[in-house]
């Protein structure tokens, strides 16, 4: 038998209730949003493919909604076969699709009630065929004159091609903005002319349906052809009734001129899409100020869109277009966007740089970039990114160009200035690098002036002055080893003119900081205090630093090297003449100078100071590295 | 066997039995428990774990047995962020906690500063299926009471 005999022994821990009020947390997921589908379009049927979205923890979803809309209405409809209901892999095949044209989303689906944002809708496809005029090469037109093209005032927006043939004359664009290319008298705008005229033939040479006249406010058209022997206005609204059917083809045929009014609409129904609707236009085709048009104009004469005038369709003409402040685009729906990635201004240090960006175009579509007169192309992926790598870019700031088209031919573009920040080869200085100083027309100096290199003056052999100075290295007056000297700082200084700019500054560069590259002013150089040139750490760093005027500094004013800069690799090309200041001015680099040269008095150069004109010293200093 | 327990009437003993302290009064102050940041992890037909921090304002170490909804607080226990308000608190189920049978032990206050535990409740709330499309991303509040 034991005994165990516990007595008031009190134990650490108590067993405890909790404040009221207290509390845990816990948070829930979210669904990612639809990515962007692909749509084939096949006999009749419709293959739709996408991407995988996932829980924000992680998960799969359990599904996704797939919704076809027509293009011109953007109506949602029931999709049927394999996408009804709710699809559990990521794609499927809508059978039996009716005429017209279509875009798809998809919507991810978790438990009953949760939903990702529906996907962007995918590009167009088209089921059946529309007998419509045959444009030919002139179809990715938004625009085509013959005698100019011209926007007057504002902001228009082309999201297609822009052209004009056999007139090169395009007008007003910026502020205008061409989503596509311009074709401005070229090859491509006059093949599209030629065309034009088919079509325009070909849609004159239809049997009308049914005859129209005067002001067609209120009324209702049906699919057919319908000719007006006379001018046709329109004050108000106009119906295009599609039937239900989105093939309906729509061809208006006018002999004489198609006006409407200010605020005046077209308005398409029941199927009607603008991509196949057409005016055939004997005469001038004008719209009133803020209308909205619909259709492609084919007009034998001037196009003339009113301001703030909307068109789905086209503007061609044979004659010349003009409008304000429009939008003209393909479809309702907007042209794709796309970025690139950094933005509007973008740093790179590779020689072969990747540009990068997002585009809410359809996977597989093509992405063309343009930079240094590289034309790079690649198509989307289908997490909406694209990437292109392009060949070797010298040191400079280089406009980027990245543009996609959806399928109806909407293009969207976005640009870019990107600066390769490459080191730029050195400057060969050659016979010249010997001399401390070097002059063209003559050499004056007054003071003590030291020079830790040589002393050259060719074609000129004067050298004044020079009583007292110190040259620690060797003296040429007009020989052959200083003109060998000025012919190699001929060949420098056209050298570092010809180098392409990535950084062009103007005014005071005092507080400035140049990185390694080439420089470039238009106008003269001024610095009041202090230039920093920091080299990133890198030795063989080069400055280039061009000057298209003249080259002014102040007294105490300084060139700094900073974080491994070499005064050996840093050169300035300087048009006009070079005035360092006085007391305390302290210079650095090559000065390879077109003009004459002043030292001001008691100044120091750590570098060399060459030039076809003068050189004017006092009393300076001038230290140079070893070539 | 005989077992013999003596001493004053203390309010609870701890189970495990460490330590010397006097616990002299036999009461102790009750602990707090405040929210932890939470993961979103939450989601229709899953289980999401609740965090909180357990604060021990005593000098001795105090056990809690288990965790319990409050139903008396917030929606039946529940509450939800505004910018979710169209979420509905019925859609969640949480199951009382014990820690496998083990509840847990709160280290004891060092000076000025409460003894702190955090607790993660692993898999302790559950979300219908049908939770409302409004649930997406919501910050929930689990109303908890330290239980017997």
């Amino acid at each position: 038998m034991a005994f165990s005999l516990v007595f008031g022994v009190a134990w650490s821990s108590w067993t405890t209730g909790s404040v009221p009020g207290g509390s845990g947390a816990a948070a829930a997921a979210t669904v990612e949003a639809g990515k962007k589908p692909s749509a084939v379009a096949t006999s009749g049927n419709v293959a739709v493919s996408w991407a995988a979205s996932t829980v924000s923890n992680g998960d799969p979803v359990a599904g996704y909604l797939v919704t076809r809309y027509d293009v011109a209405t953007l109506t949602p409809r029931s999709t049927i076969s394999s996408c009804g209901g709710t699809i559990t892999t990521t794609s499927c095949t809508e059978t039996a699709v009716p005429n017209g044209q279509w875009v798809y989303t998809v919507t991810p689906v978790l438990g009953s009630n949760w939903r990702g944002a529906e996907s962007p809708r995918s590009d167009p496809v088209e089921i059946g065929a529309v007998n419509g005029p045959p444009l030919g090469s002139a179809a990715p037109f938004s625009v085509l004159g013959f005698t100019g093209v011209t926007n007057s005032s504002g902001a228009t927006t082309v999201s297609g091609d822009l052209g004009v043939s056999p007139s090169n004359a395009v007008v007003g664009f910026p502020p205008g903005v061409v989503g596509g290319e311009i074709h401005a008298g070229d090859t491509v705008a006059a093949q599209a002319q030629a065309d034009l005229l088919t079509a325009y033939n070909n849609a004159d040479a239809r049997t009308p349906t049914s005859e129209i006249a005067g002001d067609l406010n209120a009324k209702t058209l049906h699919p057919g052809v319908h000719h007006a022997a006379a001018a046709i206005d329109l004050t108000g609204t106009l119906t295009l009734d599609g039937d239900g059917d989105p093939n309906a083809l729509f061809i208006i045929q006018v002999d004489a001129a198609l006006t409407t009014a200010a605020n005046s609409n077209v308005v398409l129904i029941n199927g009607a899409r603008a991509s196949n609707v057409y005016w055939q236009v004997l005469g001038a085709a004008d719209t009133g100020a803020d209308s909205t048009f619909a259709g492609t104009i084919l007009a034998k004469g001037a196009i003339t869109l009113g301001a703030n005038t909307v068109l789905i369709g086209r503007a061609l003409s044979r004659g010349a277009v003009t409008f304000a402040n429009a939008t003209i685009r393909f479809t309702e729906a907007l042209p794709p966007t796309i970025t690139i990635a950094g933005g509007q201004a973008q740093l790179t240090k590779d020689s072969t740089p990747t540009i990068t960006g997002t585009t809410n175009a359809a996977a597989g579509r093509t992405v063309t970039v343009t930079v240094d007169g590289q034309t790079l192309t690649t198509t989307v992926l289908g997490d909406g990114t694209w990437a292109v790598t392009a060949n070797t870019l010298l040191a400079g700031t280089y406009p980027v160009v990245a543009k996609v088209r959806d399928a109806a031919g909407n293009a969207g573009f976005a640009t870019q200035q990107l600066t390769a920040e490459i080191n730029p080869a050195t400057v060969v200085l050659g016979d010249a690098a010997r001399f401390s100083v070097l002059g063209g027309t003559g050499i004056a100096n007054s003071g003590v002036t030291t020079l830790t290199r040589d002393l050259g003056v060719s074609p000129s052999n004067s050298v004044t002055g020079l009583l007292q100075p110190i040259v620690l290295g060797e003296t040429h007056k007009g020989d052959s080893v200083a003109a060998q000297g000025q012919l190699a700082l001929t060949a420098a200084y056209n050298d570092a003119d010809g180098r392409r700019v990535h950084h062009t500054f103007a005014g005071d560069q005092n507080g400035k900081t140049f990185r390694p590259g080439v420089h470039h002013t238009s106008a003269a150089f001024e610095l009041t205090g202090t230039l920093r040139l920091d080299a990133d750490g890198d030795p063989n760093s080069v400055f280039i630093i061009q000057v298209d005027a003249a080259l002014n500094t102040a007294a105490a004013s300084r060139v700094l090297l900073i974080n491994g800069a070499q005064a050996s690799n840093v050169f300035w090309q300087v048009q006009g003449a070079v005035t360092t200041g006085g007391l305390l001015s302290a210079f650095t680099g090559t000065i390879l100078a077109n003009g004459a040269v002043t030292l001001g008095a008691t100044s120091t150069v750590n570098g060399r100071v060459l030039s076809r004109g003068t050189v004017t010293l006092s009393t300076n200093f001038v230290t140079t590295p070893t070539p | 066997m005989l077992l013999v327990v003596g001493g004053a009437a203390y309010a609870y003993w701890g189970s495990s039995g460490n330590g010397t302290g006097s616990g002299t009064t036999g009461t102790s102050a009750d602990v707090i428990l405040s929210p932890g940041t939470p993961t979103a992890q939450l989601r229709p037909g899953g289980r999401a774990n609740v965090v909180l921090d357990i604060s021990n304002p005593n000098t001795s170490s105090v056990d809690i047995a288990s965790l319990v909804l409050d139903t008396a607080q917030g929606a039946g226990g529940y509450g939800v962020d505004a910018s979710h308000s169209g979420c509905a608190p019925a859609s969640l189920d949480f199951t009382t906690q014990t820690n496998g049978g083990a509840g847990w032990t709160v280290p004891a206050r060092a000076g000025a500063v409460n003894g702190t535990l955090a607790v993660s409740l692993t898999d302790a709330l559950f979300m219908q299926l049908n939770a409302a499309n409004a649930c997406q991303g919501a910050q929930f509040t689990i109303y908890l009471k330290a239980g017997p």
